[in-house]
């Protein structure tokens, strides 16, 4: 059985999605204006960024109840990723990437990037911590001594994704209208696709052979097929959408509709929407475990 | 006796709480809150009507503008269906004009402000983050990262201009119109341009993620907010350079001046105070408490 959880940023709440029925398996409340949602390494717990509480609720998989709630988490956390046994929380305004130590929940370090960043992820081996921003560049942050490391330079990026076999990284271009690869090792610029305007979010099969990316001024969701790497067909989902997960067996891509109160469900086959799942005001980000 | 016609210095601020869907009214002189007035989610930055009768604060977590009275002290009526996220509003003191602005659209919303109902929709671009009205309220100039600086007629809504700069973030314009100041917030600088040929004519480095701008009522003086370095810097119009720069609370977000010019008051959005700024000796003088996460502030003067 697969979940989908998914931050309804405006009602203070996670949705839970089971992905067999397509139906609100559950409701999680949370602090105030969660903004994203992300899954420890292992599994067991997801962090939901409380972007109008500066806090992060830490929400047990197993019981789907928030079991910590962490505090002194910068002025409006985005995210919260763990890596190293720390957790890394990109702060919006304020420039810096706040990290707490995971077993205490304790804000020990802040290290300066940038200001305005939005999504992080980690490379496969969790050793380097990638970061965007509204203003510019993806940072790079090495996680073991908590240190940024290197940028790659770029305009305006917003969501990003490592290719299964972790050799390439996926970024959209938000303002440039494009996603971008790069070859994860070296950071050099591979490819450039057009996609719709202002893409956010991405989500990239399993079988490592498509990417789906959210166009958020467009209304649509871009099929990328990356053997060609070309959009091979352009969907239209809600208003504003924003994530977009997959799931492991790569048949359903779910979007949350950030300017709609929906997560669109799309079949990777007919590629067009199956279902629209009424869900709370401002839905935003989201993972699939 | 009568006091009509004696004039007060004293202020109120009104301070939007992004993290408790309110604004504090506070009286400075006293250093206390006398009031809160609930808006809706995640208010940002307030504009206000030329006689500061009208405050207008964008909802990001509502997509709706609260129109509060100052006299009342509360929400005389919500605007919805604004496009999503707005968090900044403009106000034009001519024509009766609001102009919402949202980032995720990319597009402006017109609003007439005696009837409070969107009357249309100017697209402009990705990373919508900015604008300002000419003095003479002849052009709107807005600011987005795909566009740069897009100038609309005020009268038609047309875009008349576009004048392709990178990294502009916000834009204000000195008090005669001569000049208007954009924020590079990527370059951690101000670019000044004269208006007339719409060329840059100065670059001021100042601190890390400058984030608000406000200009002295003689057009002397410009002052921004650095959201990075916990500080704001002043600069002097005439020389185009940072003079002085003055540590104040964490994350400073915006700053609104006395009309006496002697204050500045900045939200520290991560301290939860408010810093008043003498301007006299350019340090802090008082520390208010204020939020959760104060951001937008207005100066009104007590009635």
């Amino acid at each position: 059985m697969s979940l989908v959880y998914a931050s309804i940023q405006n009602n203070n709440t996670v949705s839970v999605i089971d992905t067999e029925s397509d139906e609100i398996a559950e409701v999680i409340p949370v602090g105030n204006n969660p903004v994203q949602i992300n899954v420890s390494a292992d599994g067991t717990r997801l962090f939901a960024a409380n972007g109008g509480a500066r806090s992060i609720s830490v929400i047990s998989a197993s019981t789907n109840q928030v079991i910590r709630m962490l505090r002194d988490v910068g002025s409006e956390p985005f995210g919260c990723v763990q890596a190293q046994g720390k957790l890394f929380v990109p702060d919006h305004f304020s420039g810096y990437v706040t990290v707490l130590n995971a077993r205490t929940g304790r804000a020990v370090q802040k290290i300066p990037v940038a200001s305005r960043l939005l999504n992080a992820v980690t490379d496969t081996a969790g050793r380097k911590l990638y970061v965007t921003s509204l203003v510019r560049n993806i940072w790079i942050i090495d996680t073991l001594r908590s240190k940024l490391q290197a940028s790659i330079p770029a305009g305006a990026t917003w969501g990003l994704a490592f290719s299964p076999n972790g050799r390439r990284l996926f970024v959209n271009h938000y303002v440039s209208n494009q996603t971008a690869i790069y070859n994860a090792g070296t950071n050099q610029l591979l490819k450039r696709i057009p996609v719709g305007l202002g893409p956010i979010g991405i989500a990239l099969s399993n079988d490592g052979k498509r990417a789906y990316v959210t166009n958020s001024r467009s209304g649509t969701v871009s099929v990328i097929q990356l053997a060609a790497c070309r959009v091979i067909k352009t969907i239209p989902v809600g208003r504003l959408p924003y994530g977009a997960v997959i799931t492991r067996d790569d048949r359903k891509i779910y979007v949350t509709n950030y300017g709609a109160d929906t997560i669109s469900v799309i079949d990777s086959e007919r590629l067009h929407v199956s279902r629209t799942i009424t869900v709370g005001p401002g839905p935003r980000g989201l993972v699939i475990i | 006796m009568a006091e009509a016609g004696r004039r007060t210095d004293r202020q109120l601020a009104y301070v939007s709480n992004h993290n408790a869907a309110s604004l504090s009214v506070i009286d400075l002189a006293a250093q206390r809150i006398l009031t809160k007035i609930p808006v809706s989610q995640l208010p940002n930055a307030i504009a206000a009507s030329a006689d500061r009768g009208r405050l207008y604060v964008p909802n990001g977590g509502d997509n709706s503008i609260s129109v509060v009275s100052t006299l009342a002290n509360k929400v005389i009526h919500t605007i919805e269906g604004i496009n999503l996220e707005p968090f900044g509003v403009i106000v034009s003191p001519y024509r009766q004009r609001l102009y919402a602005l949202s980032l995720f659209t990319g597009t402006v919303l017109v609003i007439n402000s005696g009837t409070n109902k969107i009357i249309r929709n100017i697209p402009i671009g990705n990373g919508l983050t900015g604008g300002a009205v000419s003095p003479d309220g002849s052009r709107i100039y807005f600011t987005s990262q795909e566009k740069g600086i897009s100038v609309v007629d005020a009268a038609t809504h047309h875009i008349v201009r576009t004048i392709p700069e990178r990294d502009c973030w916000g834009v204000v314009f000195s008090p005669s119109g001569k000049r208007y100041y954009i924020i590079n917030l990527a370059a951690n600088r101000i670019s000044v341009y004269q208006t007339s040929t719409n060329r840059r004519i100065a670059k001021i480095p100042v601190g890390k993620g400058p984030l608000g701008l406000a200009v002295s009522q003689d057009g002397s003086r410009v002052y921004v907010t650095n959201s990075g370095s916990n500080s704001i810097s002043v600069i002097s119009a005439s020389a185009n350079r940072v003079i002085h720069t003055i540590p104040v609370g964490d994350t400073p977000f915006l700053v609104a001046l006395s009309p006496d010019n002697r204050k500045a008051y900045v939200t520290n959005s991560g301290s939860d105070t408010v810093s008043e700024v003498s301007l006299r000796i350019n340090q802090v003088s008082k520390t208010i408490p204020a939020g959760p996460a104060p951001r937008g502030i207005v100066l009104v003067p007590v009635k």
